[in-house]
Parts: structure tokens; sequence; C-alpha cells
């Protein structure tokens, strides 16, 4: 469950951010009504340090690594007004989104309504940012659509060669001879018009499969 | 007006201008002094009324980023629409069909 601000409690906020005028800006803009108080802002979580009480992190998106948002708490994200930016946000985890440089109250406003669980876009940023996810969303379709003419035995090639392992590797995970892996490789190549291990990962990267960006020999 | 089709692309008419505001929006058509107040997720549903985008694709965008299910989205949009049509601030049109080199959006 998350904050109740109906119950008057201090909003307790975590400020994200690697820049130290950002951090400044956005604890100033919390703090501005009385009704939130930032515990802690820096680049990092600390939670380490007792029973802190956290009811929302407020993220300087785009300048910290994805993996330094905590996955139990809401997330703010603040960036640029850039669809591609408010995507990638969302896509990390964020439930709301506002614009670096909106007023002290629109933050405060998006603050408490992340925390109490709306997610919530400011109007303006809310068109491109669909028009962005309906954008994504087609691509991944029209990519899986594409990977739907391969073979599952293909398909099985594909999804490991995605993955990094080497033709050598694969033959043997999928218990078939490197020569084998090797003309189902061309097949699935040639029916993809790929060209190289790189244009095989950015495809699969671009379908949303998984893949370690490593190459095969 | 008919029933709504999940797979038709409205388009905003045009002549129309839009003035965001804090709650949403507010659209005005050329040579028409009504003024019409959209709220937030009702203009984030107008921005997407550009003759390409079906209606279901507008319900998956936005049940992705609220988290809200498919069903109850379309649901949503589809009453919105239907409101920009009674209003005249949308029109219903049909995805052209593809060529043989391109995809459906399905």
């Amino acid at each position: 469950m998350g904050w109740d601000g109906r119950s008057g409690d201090l909003l307790r906020c975590v400020v994200l951010s690697d820049d130290p005028a950002v951090a400044d800006r956005l604890t100033a803009a919390l703090a501005s009504s009385g009704s939130a108080a930032v515990v802690d802002s820096g680049d990092k979580l600390h939670r380490s340090n007792g029973s802190r009480h956290v009811d929302l992190v407020v993220w300087h998106a785009g300048t910290l690594p994805i993996d330094s948002l905590p996955p139990d708490l809401p997330v703010l994200g603040v960036g640029p007004s850039e669809s591609e930016a408010m995507l990638a946000a969302f896509e990390a985890g964020a439930q709301g989104y506002v614009d670096i440089a909106a007023s002290a109250a629109e933050i405060l406003d998006a603050a408490r309504s992340v925390a109490s669980g709306t997610a919530v876009v400011s109007p303006p940023l809310l068109g491109p940012l669909l028009r962005a996810v309906v954008h994504r969303r087609r691509q991944e379709r029209s990519q899986r659509a594409i990977l739907a003419v391969l073979t599952l035995r293909e398909r099985e090639v594909f999804d490991l060669a995605a993955r990094g392992l080497s033709r050598t590797e694969l033959a043997t995970k999928l218990i078939i001879s490197p020569a084998t892996a090797r003309t189902h490789l061309q097949k699935l190549m040639a029916k993809l018009d790929i060209h190289s291990q790189a244009e095989l990962v950015a495809l699969a990267a671009r379908c949303g499969l998984d893949t370690q960006g490593r190459t095969y020999g | 007006m008919g029933e709504i089709k999940a797979q038709s692309t409205p388009r905003q008419i045009g002549g129309t201008a839009a003035e965001v505001n804090p709650t949403g929006a507010t659209i005005r058509k050329q040579g028409d002094p009504t003024r019409f107040e959209l709220n937030a997720s009702a203009f984030a549903i107008w921005n997407l009324c550009d003759g390409q985008t079906t209606l279901t694709e507008m319900a998956e965008a936005i049940g992705e980023l609220t988290g809200v299910p498919l069903d109850e989205t379309l649901t949503e949009v589809t009453q919105t629409i239907e409101e920009f049509y009674s209003l005249g601030l949308a029109l219903e049109t049909f995805p052209a069909p593809r060529t043989s080199t391109g995809q459906s959006p399905d």
C-alpha cells in the first residue's frame, strides 16, 4: 500500500541524482510546502542505516543506471520532456514523470500522486509519451512478425546466438553438430536478410529478446 | 453513429488548435467560438487521433503506462472517441490496406 496523504503524514522522499544542482532543486521543490521531506539525496539509495522510512524515490531520469532504482518503492522520474527519455523512465520502472523544468508545485503534486499509487504524467507530456509507446509496440509487433518466418529449430538457434553463444556452444546446447548449427544460422540469416552476428543481436534486441551483446566465432 | 470498431483509426478534424493547461487542454475549432475542455486522459487520446493509430493501439499504450487492463482502457478510449465524433472533433477513418512488404498492425 502506498503513502496515504489523507492521514496528513509527511511524504518522505529520496532524491536520486548525480547532479548536485538538480538534487538541490528537487529537494527544495519537495520541501516547499512542508508536507514532504527529503530524507536522503545523492547518486544511490542508502537503505542500510537503520529504519529510515521512505515513501517515494524522485529519480533524475537518465542520469543514473536503471538498477539504481529500488523495485519496492514508487518512483517519480524527472527529466527532459522528450518522448524517448520519458519512455525509458517508464520502462525503467517509474510510475510518473514530470519535466525537469516543472514548477515546484507541479513536482510536488506529481510526487504526491505517484506516492499514493497513481500513475501521473503532465498533460503536455502525455501525448508524446503515448505516441512513443505506440511506435515502440508497432516496432515490436513488426519484428515478431519477421521472426515468425523461422522454423522452430531456427528460432532456437536464433535465440541462442542472440544471447552470445558461439556456433560450437549452441550446437552442444541443441545436441546437433557444428555443421548443422552453421547451416541453421545461414538459413535463418538469409530469411531475415541479416549478414552478421551484430545485426542478429540488434534484431533480437529490437524484438525484445534476451541478448548479451556478445559475438560468436 | 454505429458501433465504433477497435481497428478504426480516428483522425482529428482539420483546423483545430489545442491550448494545453495543467489539467488537460482546451480545443478550439476554426471558425467556431465553442471551446472544448478536455481532461488529461481525453487530451492524451486526442493526441493519438492521427488517422493511423487504432483504438486498440491507443488502449494498449494507455494500459502499458497505467497498468489498467486492456478491456478497461479500450472501453474508456471507445467512449472518448465516441464523444469526439459527436462533438465533431474527430472523424472515423480506417487504415489503408498495407502493401505486401508492410506489416499489419496486428
